[in-house]
């Protein structure tokens, strides 16, 4: 196994001493359990008193540092929201039927006859046909209050912006972001650069 | 009640309690296999949530971040190979999904208004620690935790997994590589990467003291 990059060193020529960026890999290297990665490491360090007084201040600031981050999250996490959390999640899981599904081995179905296949379809081509054509010779129906009856409940009257669905939105932004990244829209992104952004906007002083 | 984020001690492993889940779910014995993945749960869900606060920093959407991590490893529990490490594949599903969640946030913010410029942050983060009961040294201490906190925020995405499960969560390299996929070279230059970028980052913060000098 090798390092990455050779240990940096300072000080004089011939009594070199661990540069302090080599020094925080190497604690890095000890607490991911890579020891044998950091042995080129340590051996300096345990023949230099020096450098051994330096790594011990680094890992002690380390460690201070860990606990610091640990428990700035911690002091968020209390009992209740755990509690809180669980009892979602066990809602949740009841809501699978959570049974592990063998994959299909022994039951077969065999496919239908092509014919059949071939009726099927003329079916649906013809259901097609015949509804396009009724539908151009009904025409459209004039929208009435008698006519607005919709499944659901009453509908709000209030004339407030429309409730959006957050999937909707998730998905119409992952295919504006795919659009963009296409290479046949590339022509496109030079007029999106010009364009300015709602968030971009929002961030500039207000004068 | 045991805590929630504690194991009983002599309690069966991981791997066992996921392969009696698994054994239940396959006789169609639901209502066992959710008591006995519940177990599992309380043994991880702590250190899944502030996994999650790491990456989300916002109570709310990390609290969903680690619902949806525990429901998909239930229903794909039957993809969980016995002799593999449970928090290392858990883990692996919860990164996923709080990575999934950063990227449509930065869709949201490219696209949309931030219901963050409200100005108004999680009922939850109000709640959770009183400040006026909190002892000067700890608010200190806390904020240093935040301020490292804000600047891991800043690195590449794969620096910051590996700096926020090896360095912070004190997983091994080999554990961050099967969470990752990626090599361990890998992933030892993105983690002395991230040592030196952070340093960068925190050099003229006075809570870090003065930028280094011996390089």
């Amino acid at each position: 196994m090798m390092l990455t990059r050779p240990m940096r060193w300072f000080g004089e020529w011939g009594l070199p001493h661990l540069s302090d960026e080599s020094l925080l890999e190497l604690h890095a290297l000890l607490r991911a359990g890579e020891h044998a990665v950091a042995a080129r490491y340590l051996k300096h360090v345990k023949s230099c008193e020096s450098c051994a007084a330096r790594f011990d201040h680094v890992r002690e600031g380390a460690a201070a540092l860990r606990r610091d981050v640990t428990a700035s999250a911690d002091a968020r996490i209390t009992p209740a929201r755990l509690e809180r959390q669980f009892d979602v999640i066990m809602r949740r899981l009841e809501g699978h039927s959570g049974r592990v599904l063998p994959f299909p081995t022994s039951v077969h179905r065999p496919a239908p006859t092509p014919i059949m296949r071939r009726w099927v379809a003329m079916a649906a081509a013809c259901g097609l046909v015949i509804g396009l054509g009724a539908g151009r010779l009904i025409g459209p129906v004039p929208a009435s209050p008698a006519n607005a009856w919709r499944p659901g409940g009453p509908v709000s009257v209030s004339g407030g912006a429309a409730s959006v669905q957050p999937e909707t939105d998730e998905q119409m932004l992952v295919e504006i972001d795919a659009a963009l990244t296409r290479s046949r829209t590339k022509e496109f992104r030079a007029l999106d650069e010009l364009t300015p952004r709602v968030a971009d906007a929002r961030a500039r002083p207000r004068r | 009640m045991r805590p929630p984020g504690t194991a009983v001690a002599g309690a069966p492993g991981d791997v066992d309690v996921a392969a009696a889940v698994k054994s239940h779910l396959a006789a169609g014995e639901g209502a066992a296999a959710r008591e006995l993945y519940g177990e599992l749960v309380r043994r991880h869900q702590r250190k899944a949530t502030r996994i999650a606060l790491y990456y989300l920093r916002e109570s709310a959407e990390a609290d969903e971040a680690v619902q949806d991590a525990f429901v998909k490893a239930y229903t794909h529990l039957r993809d969980f190979e016995y002799g593999r490490s449970f928090e290392v594949w858990f883990t692996r599903i919860l990164v996923n999904s709080c990575l999934d969640r950063v990227k449509a946030r930065g869709r949201r913010a490219r696209w949309m208004i931030a219901a963050d410029d409200l100005g108004d942050a999680s009922p939850l983060d109000r709640v959770a620690v009183p400040r006026e009961s909190t002892p000067e040294a700890l608010a200190l201490r806390r904020e240093r935790g935040e301020r490292l906190m804000d600047a891991i925020a800043r690195l590449p995405e794969r620096q910051r997994t590996v700096v926020l499960l090896s360095q912070i969560e004190g997983s091994t390299t080999r554990e961050v590589s099967e969470v990752t996929g990626l090599r361990e070279t890998t992933i030892r230059v993105h983690l002395f990467r991230a040592l030196r970028r952070l340093r960068l980052l925190l050099a003229d913060d006075p809570a870090f003291g003065t930028a280094p000098t011996r390089n």
